[in-house]
């Protein structure tokens, strides 16, 4: 099925090999604002910090991949997302190694089939240094 | 005596000693250092800033990543110039998306880093006001457009002022005028405080008047709104933007009646 306004965005840092990938689910629908849905960052640069504790999480702040889910962004008893793009997130444990399994791990978490197929590998900047 | 006391003073140095490492977080890449500040986006994420040696100094950068965030929220024109804005008040140059400081001296790369950390992190936040704001605007214009398609231009104000119980003077986002009687509009856009706090204080300063006009809030959904609908409601008739305009009639006159 495709969803009408569903689109993924993606980043990387060329100087920067396998790190620093971000992947996020967004919906843009024709006569509303654009709604950002699920977000991982995959081994970023930058920690992240919770507002609040979050059950199941025992670092309010912590370093490495990590999502932030649908499910923790989104306030049931009000049916709508949390304000300010996503700001809730939980570590990702355990971590993929490589950019297909981050691709997979999106395809299964973000419901978006085709996305291990249709995505390459970024064009890093490798050196004869980097493994 | 407590179990700290007993300790002496040395767990607390080293609890401090350790929070103080976990603020700043560095990470290096060949000729390159990404630090990641104490400095958050809203989203939580902690803003980073890489530095590289560059002649006989430092270039001090955010490689282009708050930009980056700005995009991923659908900011970046807004970004676009609240970044120059701030850059040409805080020294820092911004091209090609990327804030950045150079020929930083040694004695200097710790100043270097704030500031382009805090030019980073106010610019994002700017624009993300901006564009809520460009919102409101958007589906305030909305609401105009709809009411003079229902009510007819000669008969919609637009930001008009209303005096109330108070004697204070309010600024509505619309006003019609009724055969004999008035409705007044306003667009709560977002669930937050700065935005319904001033529209639910001018209801019902202006339902205390002793003839009150018709006042209506108007939503972008009751589910968005969630509880804030039944706060709007103590003073106002709520409705939805998407209303008919059976609904947008009935509700401009219901209490006008």
């Amino acid at each position: 099925m495709a969803v009408e306004g569903l689109q993924i965005r993606g980043w990387y840092r060329p100087s920067r090999p396998d790190a620093e990938v971000m992947l996020q689910l967004e919906l843009h629908p024709s006569a509303a604002k654009a709604r950002q849905l699920e977000r991982i960052e995959w081994r970023p640069l930058g920690k992240h910090k919770n507002k609040r504790p979050i059950p199941g999480i025992a670092a309010l702040q912590f370093t490495g991949s990590h999502i932030h889910e649908f499910e923790l962004n989104y306030l049931e008893s009000e049916q709508r997302m949390l304000a300010n793009n996503l700001p809730n997130a939980r570590p990702l444990s355990p971590d993929v190694s490589d950019f297909e399994k981050l691709l997979a791990l999106a395809e299964s978490r973000l419901n978006v089939k085709g996305l291990c197929a249709g995505i390459p590998e970024p064009d890093w900047e490798r050196t004869l240094f980097d493994d | 005596m407590t179990k700290h006391a007993k300790q002496g003073d040395g767990w607390f140095r080293d609890a401090i000693d350790r929070a103080v490492c976990d603020l700043v977080h560095r990470e290096f890449f060949h000729f390159e250092a990404s630090i990641s500040l104490p400095i958050f986006y809203s989203n939580g994420d902690s803003v980073v800033v890489d530095v590289r040696p560059s002649g006989n100094g430092f270039v001090v950068t955010d490689s282009g990543a708050t930009y980056q965030e700005a995009d991923s929220v659908g900011a970046a024109a807004f970004f676009t110039r609240s970044a120059r804005k701030w850059a040409e008040e805080s020294g820092v140059t911004y091209d090609a998306q990327t804030f950045a400081i150079r020929d930083v001296a040694e004695n200097n790369l710790a100043a270097a880093i704030a500031q382009v950390a805090e030019c980073s992190r106010r610019s994002y936040d700017i624009a993300y006001e901006k564009l809520c704001a460009k919102k409101h605007e958007e589906d305030e214009q909305a609401l105009y457009i709809r009411l003079v398609s229902i009510f007819t231009e000669k008969r919609v104000v637009p930001t008009a002022k209303v005096v109330g119980a108070s004697n204070h003077e309010w600024e509505i986002d619309a006003l019609v005028m009724l055969d004999g009687n008035r409705a007044l509009f306003e667009y709560v856009s977002a669930r937050n405080q700065t935005s319904y706090t001033p529209v639910a204080a001018k209801f019902h300063d202006i339902a205390r008047l002793d003839n009150p006009p018709a006042r209506v809030s108007v939503v972008p959904s009751f589910e968005e709104m969630g509880d804030v609908v039944a706060l709007l409601q103590q003073a106002s008739t709520v409705i939805e933007l998407s209303s008919s305009d059976n609904k947008i009639v009935s509700a401009a006159t219901i209490l006008a009646a």
